[in-house]
């Protein structure tokens, strides 16, 4: 394809999306929104007398350059990833620990190590679920980049206690272990992948933030 | 102009519900073409007035297109409100110190 048959409103919108990551329905949404408002601008202009393609490349102009304007709309998927990422917390920390509570009390008696391993992780579940309900009530006014970073390191660290804790409790489990054990370890895992999957997201949303920083 | 433009988008929605170039528009319109900031400036700030709670957005065809409308909130009604306040406060302080007028005699 030739410079002369590019269209300026769709090699803008790419290059826009090009510098954009984060949730896709957000990024989507605001991409379609970026190209109704160019053309809305050149349909607008055209009723002015300007002919169709000049007016589409001042429509362009008009918009701003990528560079400009893609932190902006950056800023605001970075916003959206952080708001995901708390809400997984938020919601299956406490379950998980709500699980592995009823598990403790189907096996009393266990020794003194086990006790102190699971008063670990389940004081680790809650500060993360405080703090990723702490991030979503933040992420309205907060800056997105800060929100962003703060629910990556507890996503990063909370489920690193999680799992060294957890596996050293099955080394050191008793071989009476409940029936409900296999299915626990299951739903464990699943919210790990879950988690692992959402917080590597977030890393990849937050290095692109930094990279394009918004100018206040 | 920038640190202002959170306050102008909810003025020109005070009236009622619009779309984004419609917003743009309506700025324009209202500031008589002094208004000259880069239109692809107003979406993101459209977002974030929405995820600050100002603003409620919901796609709907308008003019035969799909259109994102935005709508002011209570609490945009609010933060209008306090901004008209701070923005007069500002004003009088700023009329205040550049008026002619000599300093009061003290003393």
């Amino acid at each position: 394809m030739t410079a002369a048959t590019v269209d300026p409103v769709d090699a803008h919108v790419d290059a826009l999306g090009a510098m954009l990551r984060g949730p896709a329905r957000l990024r989507a949404s605001m991409l379609a929104e970026a190209r109704d408002g160019l053309e809305d601008a050149a349909e607008s202009l055209c009723g002015t007398g300007v002919e169709p393609r000049e007016a589409r490349s001042r429509a362009v102009a008009d918009f701003g350059a990528v560079d400009e304007i893609a932190p902006r709309y950056q800023e605001e998927l970075a916003a959206a990833q952080s708001r995901r990422t708390a809400t997984l917390i938020a919601v299956t920390f406490p379950a998980l620990i709500l699980v592995w509570t009823l598990l403790k009390q189907d096996s009393p008696g266990s020794p003194v190590e086990l006790t102190l391993l699971f008063h670990v992780e389940a004081v680790t579940t809650v500060v993360a679920a405080i703090l990723a309900l702490a991030t979503l009530l933040a992420v309205r006014r907060a800056h997105p980049a800060r929100a962003l970073r703060a629910i990556t390191l507890v996503g990063t660290l909370a489920p690193l206690v999680c799992v060294v804790t957890g596996l050293t409790m099955a080394l050191l489990g008793p071989s009476h272990g409940s029936a409900h054990l296999p299915a626990a370890y299951a739903a464990t895992a699943v919210v790990l992948v879950a988690l692992i999957r959402s917080v590597g997201r977030a890393h990849r949303v937050l290095v692109r933030t930094r990279r394009i920083p918004c100018e206040r | 102009m920038r640190g202002h433009l959170d306050g102008l988008i909810l003025a020109v929605l005070e009236a009622g519900p619009l779309h984004g170039y419609a917003i743009i528009e309506a700025l324009q319109a209202r500031s008589g073409g002094a208004l000259d900031l880069p239109t692809g400036t107003v979406y993101p700030a459209l977002r974030r007035l929405e995820r600050a709670g100002s603003l409620a957005g919901s796609w709907s065809t308008v003019g035969g297109r799909e259109r994102r409308t935005y709508k002011l909130t209570r609490a945009g009604k609010h933060a209008l409100a306090a901004q008209r306040g701070e923005w007069e406060e500002f004003r009088e302080v700023v009329s205040r110190v550049l008026s002619a007028d000599p300093w009061p005699a003290t003393g």
